[in-house]
């Protein structure tokens, strides 16, 4: 059987940005790979570089250095022409359903943008016809066609945004915390939308969150990032089983469950609070706030290895811990 | 016998401009023990904060109108005391956190002074100069903060430590009830466990009473003691902490609410069983139990005025499916 | 069946475009003041636009000292003029070179200062530098200090003077363009019509200038006002529009000798650019409350 591609790949990905204290390693050597009709969630607190990551992916962000991959085809140096090309296959939909989309444009005007900019179609009518097609994928009624957006509420215009990336028939989708802005049952509905449009585009999503619950009900794979590196990545339920990683093993501890029983259950509680990557040092980033911290985590980096199936974890006492 | 300490009696508030008039309260009734942790759980525009706003009178004003209802607090009837009464009352009896730490701290002035303006205005046992300072560090020692970065302003704190700085102002009085309203949801998940331990460490400690407003089941399950549901300005159901999350016996949009959350031990994209549609305008809302639109269980006998139905002493659920045992 | 689901959409947009502007037209018809400020400046600006009618050029600038310096009268409605010409028809020909110079001199400092900032906020970094200070030692000079020098420079007449205004207004305009592009470039949908693959070009016209447009229209609108004042100071001072034609400021330069005998004299053409400024300001408030989105609901 001939061997699976992964449809997006990046090796040594990194984005450091110049700032007035020095630079801050945003994006500090990330590679993945995703393969086609799979999910990656990317896990993270404020300022851990998870939204950088996705924007440098798509280049909407030029990286430092570092390659990517879509389907096998560099796209670091693509020309521009090239990239408006390759910008129709990787989408995006973002976090905030109020700044991202122009409140200016009616609903079919903004669902039909880029299919009118990249004449998709030959003519006028079968780009409205289209737009009719995804609000009703999308679940959005067709009398708000002409809306304006501010006469809508944060669902139906996270709703607008996905039609929009969708528009483009594209294969990969980098989904920017797009529940996080959401109520709870508003929220819901939009991840099962997502995953009915996984099922029935076949496609591929890097979906990124803060919120661990939602990245586990989403994602075949996950990978957990602190302060522009990767931590730990393994296959979702192992992730959740066995966390290796001591930040995970925090991370997931301090969710708050839903469940009466957990009630007075110990809390991984991690002291201090997450640094801005300003000037690193060597040694793992972790380690000023990490109980199992030796000499060994603060001389040098800490790399990325396999410790299970799939499973890699950024710690030299990942075995003992 | 537990001594009651805050009781609201049928309260209906409503926001009224030239436009439109919002009901974002219709008739609600809680009440509070001392010591006990209430949380009021409901999405946005279900009208939690207005509660809470017109609790501490805070209501803005001409627009913000309290139609209906009593507020007893220790007692006394919050509604009909006057401004400076009030002003008593907040802060040294009745304080609030408010969502966005960022917001709620004044940028100009240090954080001591902050704290310390607190304590000066409440100052009933003529506490000296050097006293007020005393108290400032012991506050910022028990909310975790080193008392040497009372001089700090609050832009030199991360977002989770001038969480605690608001949390220390409005336990600095030691208030018999604090309302917190959505404290934790701007924060990282690893913060928000730091501070909401912190909280349930005060709390216990110094027997504060506690109205907690979240739309965060998970939150409502590890810090309260009761739970009340909102749904467009309504409670539709309250209960013990276990009433509410063990049984079956529940309001719909209960039901629904945990049907939306993805659970942790469940099985990867698996799809979620949300409640369908929106939330109903509060300018225009439907006769009768405001849910019904929403509701799989919607009958015609839903478009009466629904009251509350008693299951226990402790557990009522607003639906007619529970009618019959009223 | 597939015709009527491609039309549907299309034809529903065009009908809310327009009532969209009903909407504002209805906002800014409920404003009196502005109501008041649209009419006088639609009669000036008609009057204006047939001044030949009125009575013709040759008429305004042909000398008849016989008549000269007369009162108001029923024959001459604002009296005459030192040489015997008629003020009210002087005022109309003068409105007319005052007026075109406010509106040309205004939508042109708009548009180029306008592209400027938008550009340079759009860009950023060093290009935005460079203009932004380039615009920074341009605005260090007064404005009618510089259009006095440019006009100095250039000569005098009609295109050297709106040349000199549009220079002295580009500096202001740059900034407000680049202030409100600058608030709608961090926004998520220019983000997303960048990974929609689509153009800087596409970006700035779609994106950019529909979401910055109503400030600048309000800007412009006020502009139109203190360009006529502008004008009329040149002409003051004799750098303006030169003898014989009329313009407000320069029918003040020449009344000054005879301001205390006859202050009508220097009262009438006060008067056209009081009322056409006031106006212009007026119509110009009225719009922004019209166009003010936070206002919709």
């Amino acid at each position: 059987m001939e061997k699976l591609q992964p449809i997006l790949e990046t090796k040594n990905l990194k984005k450091y940005f110049n700032v007035n204290a020095g630079i801050l390693h945003a994006v500090d050597d990330i590679s993945v790979s995703i393969m086609p009709r799979k999910t990656l969630g990317v896990v993270g607190e404020s300022g851990c570089g998870k939204s950088t990551l996705g924007r440098t992916i798509l280049r909407l962000i030029e990286p430092t250095s570092g390659e990517i991959f879509f389907k096998g085809e560099k796209i670091v140096q693509s020309k521009s022409a090239r990239m408006r090309e390759m910008r129709m296959k990787m989408q995006i939909i973002f976090q905030d359903p109020y700044s991202s989309i122009n409140p200016r444009m009616t609903v079919s005007e903004i669902i039909a943008e880029y299919m009118l900019f990249h004449k998709l179609y030959r003519s006028k009518a079968e780009v409205w016809n289209r737009t009719a097609q995804l609000m009703n994928t999308v679940g959005l009624a067709r009398r708000l066609a002409n809306a304006y957006p501010h006469e809508l509420d944060g669902g139906r215009r996270q709703r607008i945004g996905i039609a929009r990336a969708l528009s483009v028939n594209p294969e990969f989708i980098v989904c920017d915390e797009p529940v996080s802005a959401l109520d709870v049952s508003i929220q819901a509905q939009i991840l099962n939308l997502l995953l009915e449009l996984q099922k029935e585009f076949g496609l591929t999503y890097m979906f990124i969150t803060h919120d661990l619950s939602v990245v586990k009900h989403i994602s075949d794979e996950i990978m957990v990032m602190y302060l522009g590196q990767c931590v730990e990545k393994a296959p979702a339920d192992d992730l959740f089983r066995n966390p290796r990683h001591p930040y995970t093993k925090a991370l997931l501890s301090a969710i708050p469950v839903p469940d009466i029983r957990t009630r007075d259950k110990e809390i991984i509680t991690i002291k201090g609070e997450v640094k801005s990557p300003i000037n690193p040092t060597a040694g793992c980033r972790f380690a000023g706030r990490c109980e199992f911290a030796d000499n060994r985590c603060t001389q040098t980096d800490v790399p990325l290895t396999i410790i299970g199936q799939n499973h890699l974890c950024a710690c030299v006492r990942a075995k003992e811990i | 016998m537990k001594e009651t300490l805050l009781e609201v009696t049928d309260l209906v508030v409503k926001y009224k401009t030239d436009l439109e008039t919002v009901s974002a309260v219709n008739g609600i009734s809680f009440n509070l023990n001392k010591g006990e942790t209430l949380g009021i759980v409901g999405e946005t525009g279900a009208g939690k904060t207005t509660t809470a706003l017109t609790i501490l009178k805070l209501l803005p004003e001409r627009v913000g109108i309290i139609e209906n209802g009593r507020i007893l607090f220790e007692g006394k009837d919050l509604l009909s005391l006057s401004e400076r009464d009030m002003m008593k009352m907040r802060g040294d009896k009745i304080s609030m956190i408010f969502q966005d730490p960022m917001s709620s701290l004044n940028p100009v002035h240090t954080i001591g002074a902050q704290i310390a303006e607190a304590l000066k205005l409440h100052n009933e046992k003529n506490r000296t100069k050097e006293q007020l300072e005393t108290r400032v560090d012991e506050v910022l020692e028990m909310v975790g903060i080193p008392p040497s970065r009372k001089g700090d302003y609050p832009h030199q704190f991360s977002g989770g430590m001038k969480q605690r700085v608001v949390i220390a102002i409005a336990l600095a009085c030691e208030p018999d009830l604090l309302i917190a309203d959505e404290p934790t949801t701007a924060l990282d998940v690893t913060i928000q466990a730091q501070v909401l331990m912190l909280m349930r460490e005060l709390r216990d400690r110094l027997q504060t009473a506690m109205i907690l407003i979240t739309h965060d089941l998970g939150v409502v399950a590890q810090m309260c003691d009761r739970v009340a549901v909102m749904y467009a300005g309504e409670l539709v159901e309250t209960g013990t902490l276990k009433d509410i999350f063990t049984g079956e016996r529940h309001h719909p949009y209960t039901k629904g609410l945990f049907g939306s959350i993805p659970k942790l031990n469940g099985e990867s994209k698996s799809p979620l069983s949300p409640i369908e549609g929106l939330m109903p305008d509060p300018t225009d809302l439907p006769a009768g139990c405001s849910f019904y639109p929403r509701c799989p269980h919607a009958s015609e006998q839903c478009l009466l005025k629904q009251s509350d139905a008693i299951l226990s002493s402790t557990h009522t659920v607003r639906c007619r499916l529970f009618g019959k045992e009223a | 069946m597939e015709t009527t689901k491609i039309n549907a959409p299309f034809e529903v947009i065009t009908i809310k475009k327009q009532s969209q502007m009903k909407e504002i037209w209805r906002r800014f018809k409920k404003n009196k003041l502005a109501m008041t400020g649209l009419i006088v400046l639609t009669v000036m600006v008609l009057a204006a636009v047939f001044a030949e009618q009125i009575g013709t050029y040759e008429t305004a600038i042909t000398l008849n000292v016989k008549n000269k310096l007369q009162n108001p009268s029923w024959h001459h409605v604002f009296g005459t003029d030192g040489y015997g010409r008629d003020l009210f028809l002087r005022c109309v020909h003068g409105g007319r070179v005052s007026l075109f110079i406010g509106f040309v001199a205004s939508i042109a400092g708009m548009l180029c200062g306008g592209l400027l900032g938008m550009i340079s906020a759009y860009y950023g970094n060093k290009f935005d530098n460079i203009v932004m200070r380039t615009l920074d030692v341009f605005s260090a000079i007064p404005t009618i200090l510089l259009a006095l020098t440019l006009v100095a420079a250039l000569g005098q007449g009609i295109f050297n003077i709106i040349v000199a205004l549009v220079i002295s207004r580009i500096p202001a305009f740059a900034r407000i363009v680049r202030a409100s592009t600058l608030g709608v470039v961090d926004q998520e949908y220019i983000e997303a019509a960048r990974a929609g693959g689509t153009s800087d070009l596409h970006i700035m016209v779609k994106h950019i200038i529909p979401n910055v447009v109503s400030p600048l229209i309000v800007q412009t609108t006020m502009n139109v006002s203190s360009m006529i004042l502008q004008t009329a100071s040149l002409s003051f001072l004799g750098l303006g529009i030169s003898a014989p034609r009329p313009e407000w400021g320069a029918l003040i330069s020449e009344a000054k000798e005879f301001m205390r005998i006859k202050p009508f004299m220097i009262i009438f053409p006060g008067l056209c650019i009081i009322l056409a400024s006031a106006s212009i300001n007026l119509l110009g408030d009225g719009l922004r409350d019209a166009l003010d989105p936070r206002l919709k609901s």
